[in-house]
């Protein structure tokens, strides 16, 4: 028999890296507003003997408002680098809409993952691009602050849904293969419990929902069953 | 900020300095506590469950150790011969490579189905345990592993066994050690067949079926295990034989690439509807697999 221990956390890896963490900055920050955020969360697997858990993935994002409706971002992922990986990821979200009220709004972000290992120096590029909707709710009374530091936006916490993408630009995948997987789908529904300065970020994201996760070295624990998988994602935010 | 900004730059000078965890080490999973093997008194888990009528006289199964050198060590490595050992200088012989589990104990049961292909005994089969594993000593590598098999290769020539009397047969992990000893000429002998059960591509293989994208192993392992590459060089008759439900080395990105890039025109295959990865033979059914190497062996094309 050959042990699943070995496949199995090289799987958790892989997929830890390529599943990224959670969307970043649905809402733009508002202009010259910076934060800087933590989270640890990934895809939910089955490890035969323990437990049914989200593989612990961690990241550390930094992203300021370049205006009220453009943030750019910048994550480094902290797992990856015990394994001797630099992976980091960029980006720009835009405020594509925003209602009235400011209760609902759509935002885009465009951005890339790369990573490039210590030992052999392979160097990967992704680009990503993700979509979301939300819509604000329980809004707390305006302040000062908020008047003169987040351009007259009264804190509230936000539920948001929206598609993720990541690209494989690479035709060719192992031993000269057709790399047939070319967009990587992911499917986010998040919240964010927001506090004066800080925000609690919880989201739910459904990986690959299209692509079979049987015959391979991981059990997957999955909302659509035997395709894809989910993950499950913490995020703490510090505004400044 | 400056603290926070201080603090991240540690943990990034932490983390590449000191950090760089690599997954080698879960490719073996070896048992060494036993103090002897057991054989059919063994209670632990079984890579194979055959029925009681399979059974080897005392007189056919021989323990010995033989010693490779590993680095600066010399290291004994524990090995199962079934059958007459003076027939070696005569008949072929099957070199069994098991796979990643516990020790010789686990696939006694595989090496005792082999030693019944054509008739009890027909064939002598040779079973080791690589480094650490049961009562080999040192630690499991990549590189001992194909120094262990090229001990039981060089054992098996002294007792008079030639290339062409020899079919190295590879289980899982096993086929990395079938591959190399057919198809690097640094071993001791070279196999005149192999049989490949269940084998894996690559670790880019692995890692690529597990994140759908083009992610390179080198982001998490060191070994450099690569059937789909070396099996081209193995130019010598191949019989895979594989699981179609194999839930763990897809029978599509694993075994039916190496079978694709082995090169010669002769090779055969067994595609088993139904079985997995531990259960080949029972799904083929173990008088059709004996059957099937009993062929294989002896045809000439």
């Amino acid at each position: 028999m050959y042990s699943r221990n070995y496949l199995l956390f090289i799987g958790i890896i892989a997929l830890m890296l390529s599943a990224c963490g959670p969307a970043r900055f649905v809402e733009p920050l508002s202009k010259n507003e910076n934060a800087i955020g933590i989270d640890l969360g990934g895809p939910m697997v089955k490890v035969p003997g323990i437990a049914t858990m989200p593989i612990p993935f961690s990241s550390v994002t930094y992203g300021r408002g370049v205006s009220n409706n453009l943030t750019i971002h910048g994550s480094w992922y902290t797992t990856a680098a015990v394994f001797g990986v630099a992976q980091i990821g960029g980006g720009a979200t835009y405020g594509a809409w925003k209602s009235k009220n400011q209760k609902h709004g759509a935002s885009a972000m465009l951005g890339f993952n790369t990573a490039i290992d210590v030992f052999e120096n392979n160097f990967k590029f992704w680009p990503q691009l993700d979509a979301h909707y939300y819509f604000k709710y329980n809004f707390r009374s305006l302040t000062q602050d908020d008047l003169l530091n987040k351009g007259g936006r009264p804190s509230a916490n936000m539920l948001y849904v929206g598609i993720g993408s990541w690209y494989e630009l690479s035709s060719v995948k192992a031993h000269g293969e057709k790399q047939e997987t070319v967009v990587v789908p992911m499917l986010n529904l998040g919240h964010d419990l927001n506090w004066k300065k800080w925000t609690f970020k919880t989201e739910l994201k459904l990986l690959a929902p299209f692509s079979s996760n049987e015959d391979i070295v991981l059990d997957y624990i999955s909302l659509t069953g035997k395709k894809g998988a989910t993950g499950l994602y913490f995020g703490l935010i510090r505004r400044f | 900020m400056r603290g926070i900004i201080s603090i991240v730059l540690i943990a990034v000078f932490i983390l590449f300095v000191g950090c760089r965890k690599r997954l080698d080490d879960f490719l073996f999973n070896n048992d060494n506590s036993i103090t002897e093997y057991r054989l059919d008194n063994y209670a632990g888990e079984l890579s194979l469950e055959l029925p009681t009528d399979y059974y080897i006289p005392e007189s056919d199964i021989h323990q010995f150790e033989f010693t490779i050198e590993d680095g600066d060590e010399t290291l004994k490595i524990a090995a199962i011969f079934v059958g007459d050992v003076n027939a070696i200088q005569t008949d072929t012989v099957i070199l069994y490579c098991h796979g990643n589990r516990d020790h010789m104990d686990h696939y006694w049961p595989r090496q005792k189905l082999l030693s019944y292909v054509g008739h009890q005994g027909r064939f002598g089969v040779l079973m080791f345990d690589y480094p650490g594993y049961g009562l080999s000593e040192g630690k499991p590598t990549e590189e001992n592993m194909y120094a262990a098999t090229d001990g039981a290769l060089n054992w098996l020539k002294e007792k008079g066994l030639e290339n062409d009397r020899l079919i190295v047969y590879g289980y899982s992990l096993g086929s990395a050690a079938t591959c190399k000893s057919a198809g690097d000429k640094s071993f001791a002998l070279q196999p005149h067949k192999i049989v490949l059960e269940a084998p894996f591509a690559s670790s880019a293989v692995m890692v690529q079926d597990a994140s759908l994208i083009n992610m390179p192993s080198s982001y998490m392992v060191d070994i450099k295990i690569d059937n789909a590459e070396q099996i081209k060089q193995c130019n010598v008759p191949l019989y895979w034989m594989h699981g179609i439900d194999d839930d763990f080395l897809s029978f599509t990105s694993h075994g039916q690439l190496v079978y694709n890039n082995h090169n010669m025109s002769w090779k055969i295959k067994s595609e088993v509807p139904g079985a997995g990865h531990n259960n080949v033979p029972v799904f083929i059914g173990l008088e059709e697999y004996k059957q099937s190497l009993l062929s294989f062996i002896l045809s000439d094309s």
